[in-house]
């Protein structure tokens, strides 16, 4: 598995937003109320009679030019030789800098112990052959992770990006997203948590 | 406010820039005869911009999560212009210490004075350069544009013409060149400020609708261009022309321009981290 960058397969046309991930990946990390590692977003849109709803899980991309590295001035983000990009908390200063540059917000800031947190792949888990967290709590198998090239092949009509996401050119995220036709069609709002934002 | 520590560190660090670099320019055109009638008015601009300079940095700390690790911020300075910023802004205030001092302590030592205010001019203006880089992110393209890198060297010379010339101000005996070089100063960083927005403008609509309508929407906006801008143009009049406004009047558009640059900074801030994240 060395030297392959390792990425997550999200079927959005199979995710239901139970946010098992989510809550998986929180009590995995003990993370406290506020930073979600892994955020499972509602995009809704469309009218009667034909409005829509799909959930995008979605976490650290683990970039194949992550910005959090090249703008930590502190140097706590590296880049694994299986491509994932791992955050030390111990040097983290909290300056946030990360949370700015990041276009995915997969850096968060954590106001408990002043300092950033994000994704890390799981490593641990990787590194002893395990699944991420999310991987193993999603109940419809909609997260996959592995080789990205693998991923690719397996899924053909996986895409990089969707429209309501960020351009993956800044930073080529490792990730890939089997669409469903609405995704095409222009969102009215997105739902994240308690947050709506209208698009 | 969760960005006030930033708005504070950025405008208080550029107008101890401004703070150095006008009176150096000054000294470095004026002969040696006017410099002197000028050295009452520029030495009381000389002992502010450590304690400016100190300042910012303690609100630079005061944003940190964890203040205690804020030495490891230099180490990523190969590709990291935070870190750059930070080890330039360090330089700065060393040198603005070196500077304030000499004010304070050996006012007549004037070529010692303008070596280390050209060394700290420069450093300085460098740090405001590196602050504008921090914020031409790829991923933000609300920030990214040459006015918003521009803005930190049009805070620093409005801030420090505008206490140039309250200081001048109360010395009778200020050379009429000095009030004209700081006036010329005023308005061209008020040009630029003006210049720059009348390009960000049509950018920023292209790019964010919702950035463009909390900024450019946003009364406080108008209001300082009125204010933060208009009554230091105001007082730049006269001073081109060589003549000398009231005190008073200086006094106040010296206060407009730190509330007109606190604000434009504050807005700069939560028009787009307001919105974060994105998705």
């Amino acid at each position: 598995m060395a030297n392959k960058q390792l990425g997550f397969f999200i079927n959005v046309e199979r995710c239901i937003g139970c946010h098992a991930c989510e809550v998986a990946c929180k009590d995995k990390n003990d993370l406290e109320v506020g930073p979600r590692w892994r955020r499972v977003r509602i995009v809704e849109g469309g009218a009667y009679p034909k409005p829509f709803a799909y959930s995008i899980s979605m976490a650290c991309n683990h970039c194949k030019d992550p910005i959090c590295v090249k703008v930590c001035p502190v140097g706590a983000y590296t880049k694994r030789e299986d491509g994932l990009v791992i955050h030390d908390q111990s040097r983290c200063i909290g300056c946030r800098y990360c949370t700015f540059a990041c276009p995915y917000a997969a850096p968060q800031f954590d106001e408990s112990k002043g300092k950033a947190g994000k994704c890390s792949g799981c490593h641990d888990l990787v590194d002893k052959g395990q699944e991420p967290i999310c991987v193993q709590a999603c109940i419809l198998r909609a997260l996959e992770f592995g080789p990205l090239e693998e991923l690719q092949q397996k899924h053909p009509g996986a895409v990089q990006s969707l429209p309501v996401l960020p351009d993956p050119k800044v930073t080529d995220p490792s990730v890939r997203l089997q669409p469903r036709p609405e995704v095409n069609s222009r969102p009215a709002r997105i739902v994240d948590g308690h947050r709506t934002r209208q698009v | 406010m969760k960005e006030l520590p930033l708005i504070l560190f950025t405008v208080l660090s550029q107008a101890a820039v401004g703070l150095v670099a006008i009176p150096t320019v000054l000294e470095s055109l004026l002969g040696t005869e006017k410099v002197a009638a000028l050295q009452p008015a520029l030495r009381n601009v000389g002992r502010l911009v450590f304690p400016l300079a100190l300042a910012s940095l303690a609100a630079s700390l005061w944003h940190l999560g964890a203040p205690l690790g804020a030495y490891r911020a230099v180490s990523n300075f190969g590709s990291s212009w935070l870190a750059r910023e930070i080890i330039l802004m360090g330089l700065f205030t060393a040198c603005a210490a070196a500077y304030s001092h000499l004010w304070q302590w050996r006012p007549e030592n004037q070529p010692a004075r303008r070596t280390v205010g050209l060394v700290a001019a420069v450093v300085g203006l460098l740090a405001v350069f590196a602050t504008g880089m921090v914020y031409q992110l790829p991923s933000r393209p609300d920030w990214s544009h040459w006015s918003n890198l521009m803005a930190g060297f049009v805070t620093a010379l409005l801030i420090g013409g505008m206490a140039v010339s309250c200081a001048v101000a109360r010395h009778a005996g200020a050379p009429v060149e000095a009030r004209r070089y700081l006036g010329y100063i005023v308005l061209a960083a008020a040009a630029a400020l003006v210049l720059g927005l009348a390009f960000y403008g049509p950018y920023l609509t292209g790019v964010s609708g919702t950035t463009t309508a909390l900024l450019f929407g946003n009364s406080w906006f108008w209001l300082r261009l009125l204010v933060g801008v208009g009554l230091p143009v105001w007082v730049a009049a006269p001073l081109v022309k060589g003549e000398q406004p009231g005190p008073v009047l200086v006094r106040i558009a010296l206060v407009a321009v730190v509330a007109g640059e606190l604000v434009g900074r504050t807005l700069f801030y939560t028009s787009v981290l307001s919105q974060l994240p994105l998705f």
